[in-house]
């Protein structure tokens, strides 16, 4: 019984994690900012550049013509260690995808949660006896 | 109590033995070159495609690729079929697994992208670059990359739509020298 609960926990803390981010990707046509995403200081990133270099950054600062950041921990592929200082130019730029907690999902995982944990209670709930 | 293990034996056992395609990033929408990419000289041209191509050597590295229309047809029966075993067997359960499609829509859209950059590339009368392949320059690639897509579109009785489709691959995988 008691691992039956673990589980479950383990279960509404994943659905509850796994709601607040959102990924936004673009691939600019031109060598300007891609201002589609409005990105910003300390912005979580993943760039793939024209040259096929794959990296995963957090922004420190977005320039006229380039963007400068501190790489992260490297995602699949990717071979940049963290902790380096790097500056990519807008016009290098292949893809970039960026991930922001997202209002709407964040609400969408709290009433899923809610409703699963409802749903548990009710389904745990022992039956009374009538009289 | 069978019939649930039996289906997640054919969930685990189809997402083995079918699904390579594993994202590791969003892609992005890459639509056919429009009025804007129209109006670039060859040098913002020549960019374009690297990008384009960019980002198609990623779907590619996650395993991306282009399936025959039997193989679309077949996977989508299965997931449906398995979603309905997995719904029928276990109520309470999460998405079951999925084969998908292997990435073939986005690395199509990715293809086709190519082409038409290409395609302005030849209007333009911009000048060849090579390719990995020897012999072959990108615009000539553009010409049998054409071809199959001309012969994918006709559907004349005979044809492999599988076999283009793998022709196209194997041509765009080698676009970058």
């Amino acid at each position: 019984m008691s691992g039956d609960r673990g589980t479950w926990r383990v279960i509404l803390v994943v659905l509850a994690l796994s709601a607040c981010t959102a990924q936004r990707a673009v691939s600019p046509v031109d060598s300007g900012e891609p201002t589609e995403l409005r990105l910003r200081a300390g912005d979580s990133i993943r760039i793939v550049t024209k040259q096929r270099e794959r990296m995963s950054l957090e922004i420190t600062e977005i320039r006229p013509t380039e963007l400068a950041g501190v790489s992260v921990k490297p995602a699949a592929h990717e071979t940049l260690p963290a902790g380096r200082d790097v500056v990519v130019p807008y016009a290098d730029i292949a893809l970039v995808e960026v991930r922001r907690l997202s209002a709407a999902r964040t609400a969408a995982g709290s009433v899923l949660v809610v409703l699963t944990a409802a749903g548990m209670a009710l389904a745990t709930m022992p039956v009374m006896a009538g009289p | 109590m069978r019939f649930a293990t039996l289906t997640a034996v054919l969930l685990i056992a189809g997402h083995l033995t079918a699904c390579q395609h594993q994202p590791t990033i969003s892609y992005p929408k890459l639509p056919e070159a429009g009025p804007v990419e129209a109006a670039f000289d060859c040098a913002r041209l020549d960019d374009a495609i690297l990008k384009s191509e960019a980002v198609r050597w990623v779907m590619r590295e996650d395993g991306a690729r282009l399936l025959s229309p039997g193989e679309r047809a077949a996977r989508t029966t299965t997931d449906i079929a398995t979603t309905v075993a997995a719904t029928a067997a276990c109520l309470l359960c999460p998405t079951p697994v999925v084969l998908g499609e292997e990435g073939h829509k986005v690395l199509n859209g990715a293809d086709r992208r190519l082409v038409s950059l290409l395609k302005l590339k030849q209007d333009k009368r911009c000048a060849e670059l090579p390719t990995a392949l020897a012999g072959m320059t990108d615009l000539q690639m553009y010409d049998a990359l054409a071809r199959l897509l001309a012969q994918e579109t006709q559907k004349e009785p005979g044809t492999d739509v599988g076999e283009l489709r793998a022709e196209r691959m194997r041509l765009l995988d080698k676009l970058r020298p």
